[in-house]
């Protein structure tokens, strides 16, 4: 795992570049690994580590990283929003395709990393052989506002009585509800930018196969149908069998690692056509 | 401001981020700031504080490294020939060593989050180049005040209907059951104890530490020049509710050093959520950082 700095414009970012491992197959397939937004990353990274560390085992060459405004990256949090975001990704893009000499690539992305991942392949020179969406945003206004209820849930559980019992508290710590999310600022034009995203942001399909992992199939099949994506060639939609919250804080000492996800990905990036 | 990944220690196993002190116009410090995991939270931090602690410090001229710990973030994993104790405090030391030899700094204070404060503390006791630590919400010592204010809150929350009155019964019943619980542990061991509030059960061997051994330890760094910062939330009122808590139930109320401060932010909650409470923690650790810091000749002697 080597430590690298990409620049962005006047925006510098942090990223980890993982190596094929000398042991594995020779793939020349690189994997772009997109981070999703605020709570949800700090919850997520252990999880993209062990992705990391499991692709490059298996001889893909990796690279996760941080958008402006979050992680180690440079900036504000409330620098950070979407479109910017996929910029950010795309230079990272081509940063690991300089590295790797990889003759493919593909990405992942959980919630809004999903999105990202999506349009950062739409906007790349190069088509993308295939993407994983683990429980992608196809609902921006329903995102937002489950973002808003997690963080008002997470507040009456961290102030217990206190935070219902003392108006003086809830505007002290919390001024304006909707500029931020557990702990993370969402801009006015950044809440915009996620409201226009819909199931339709799939289409026109950015890679050879897009495969989407979602805690609800049924649901998201019928969100696909209403987009007309459900039928697109090159869309698949399995059930991800586990239901995490990952725009929470409550638990902070628990490391979320569902390898059969991580398996997923290795035999979707394993097989015969994409290999 | 100029930052820097890098990895350090033995086998460059461990990973971190440099924030270099911004010197223009201003002299640098000659002392750096090291801040690493709050429980499973990888350098970054809860709520990203350790990057925004570390520009803060770095644009006033401290130097700081935020890092992960073996184990955790970006590190690899410890090869277990060390206990928790002792692994913690090799690589505390070998995060000093790094930020020394990327920013000449002799001296550090040490930022425990949680429970990142049991390490620090540690690592004060180990390393004379430790020149303060900042020790945040890891005890949770009651007082007779603080058990009444807490219970306050609730009837103040709850009332005295019927629904308060089932509210109380099942509170009572859990604290029963967490009496009896305790009590059998302590007969167990035979020794009173009180356990920090630590993150990992695993660590209950090093971690359980005698509320009135720590206060004398901590005052005793405090005589030996270390700075102690301890510094608490006023999240739901059931731990820490009151400022000067901790400083009583740690045997402390009629000690005082100049080197031994406690903080309480009453307003915060533990994992520091909402960006307010964000800054009012930041500025109460940079505030404690600076009324700490090591004079010129501590900083810079052998």
């Amino acid at each position: 795992m080597t430590p690298v700095r990409l620049i962005n414009g006047q925006r510098e970012l942090v990223a980890l570049y993982h190596e094929p491992a000398a042991y594995a197959p020779e793939r020349r397939h690189a994997v772009l690994l997109c981070n999703p937004f605020g709570q949800e990353a700090i919850r997520a990274h252990r999880l993209y580590r062990v992705m990391a560390d499991r692709l490059a085992a298996a001889g893909f060459a990796v690279l996760r990283f941080d958008y402006y405004g979050s992680g180690d990256s440079a900036g504000d949090d409330d620098a950070w929003d979407v479109e910017g975001s996929i910029g950010d990704a795309g230079v990272a893009l081509d940063e690991l395709l300089r590295r790797s000499h990889a003759q493919r690539w593909s990405a992942a992305g959980l919630r809004l990393g999903a999105s990202i991942a999506l349009q950062t392949a739409r906007l790349a020179s190069r088509p993308a052989a295939n993407l994983l969406l683990i429980d992608p945003v196809l609902d921006g206004r329903a995102y937002l506002a489950a973002l808003a209820a997690a963080n008002l849930e997470a507040l009456n559980r961290a102030y217990g009585p206190r935070w219902p019992a003392c108006a003086r508290l809830r505007r002290a710590m919390l001024p304006q509800a909707d500029d931020e999310a557990l702990g993370f600022a969402l801009s006015a034009d950044c809440r915009a930018q996620i409201e226009r995203m819909t199931a339709a942001w799939l289409l026109p399909l950015p890679a050879q196969r897009v495969s989407l992992l979602v805690p609800d199939a049924a649901a998201a099949r019928r969100q696909l149908a209403q987009a007309g994506v459900e039928h697109a060639a090159g869309v698949s939609v399995a059930d991800s069998q586990a239901r995490i919250d990952w725009a929470t804080d409550s638990a902070a000492a628990t490391a979320i690692v569902p390898m059969h996800w991580i398996n997923r990905l290795l035999d979707l990036l394993g097989q015969p056509a994409y290999a | 401001m100029r930052e820097t990944t890098l990895t350090f220690g033995l086998h460059d196993a461990l990973l971190g981020t440099v924030s270099f002190a911004a010197s223009a116009g201003g002299a640098t410090a000659p002392w750096g700031v090291l801040l690493f995991n709050a429980g499973v939270i990888h350098r970054v931090g809860a709520h990203r504080t350790n990057v925004k602690l570390a520009r803060l410090l770095a644009a006033q001229g401290i130097a700081a490294l935020r890092f992960d710990l073996h184990g955790m973030g970006d590190s690899q994993r410890a090869d277990g020939s060390l206990s928790y104790k002792e692994q913690v405090v090799a690589d505390l030391r070998a995060a000093m060593d790094a930020l020394q030899s990327n920013t000449g700094v002799q001296r550090f204070a040490l930022v425990g989050f949680c429970s990142g404060a049991l390490p620090s503390y540690w690592a004060a006791q180990a390393d004379p180049r430790v020149s303060a630590i900042v020790l945040y919400d890891a005890f949770s010592y009651r007082t007779l005040r603080s058990v009444l204010r807490s219970l306050g809150m609730r009837l103040r929350r709850h009332g005295m209907g019927p629904r308060a009155w089932s509210a109380w019964l099942r509170a009572a019943l859990r604290g029963a059951h967490a009496a009896l619980h305790q009590a059998g542990k302590t007969l167990a061991t035979w020794r009173a104890v009180a356990s920090p509030q630590t993150s990992d059960d695993g660590l209950a061997s090093d971690a359980r530490i005698d509320r009135l051994e720590l206060g004398k330890n901590l005052l005793a760094l405090a005589q030996r020049g270390t700075g102690v910062m301890v510094l608490s939330a006023g999240t739901d009122f059931s731990a820490v509710n009151y400022a000067g808590q901790l400083r009583q139930a740690l045997g402390l109320q009629r000690q005082h050093h100049q080197r031994l401060i406690f903080a309480h932010l009453p307003d915060v909650d533990h994992a520091v959520t909402t960006r307010a409470a964000q800054q009012q923690w930041l500025s109460c650790v940079r505030d404690g950082l600076l009324r700490l810091a090591p004079s010129a000749a501590q900083a810079t002697s052998p």
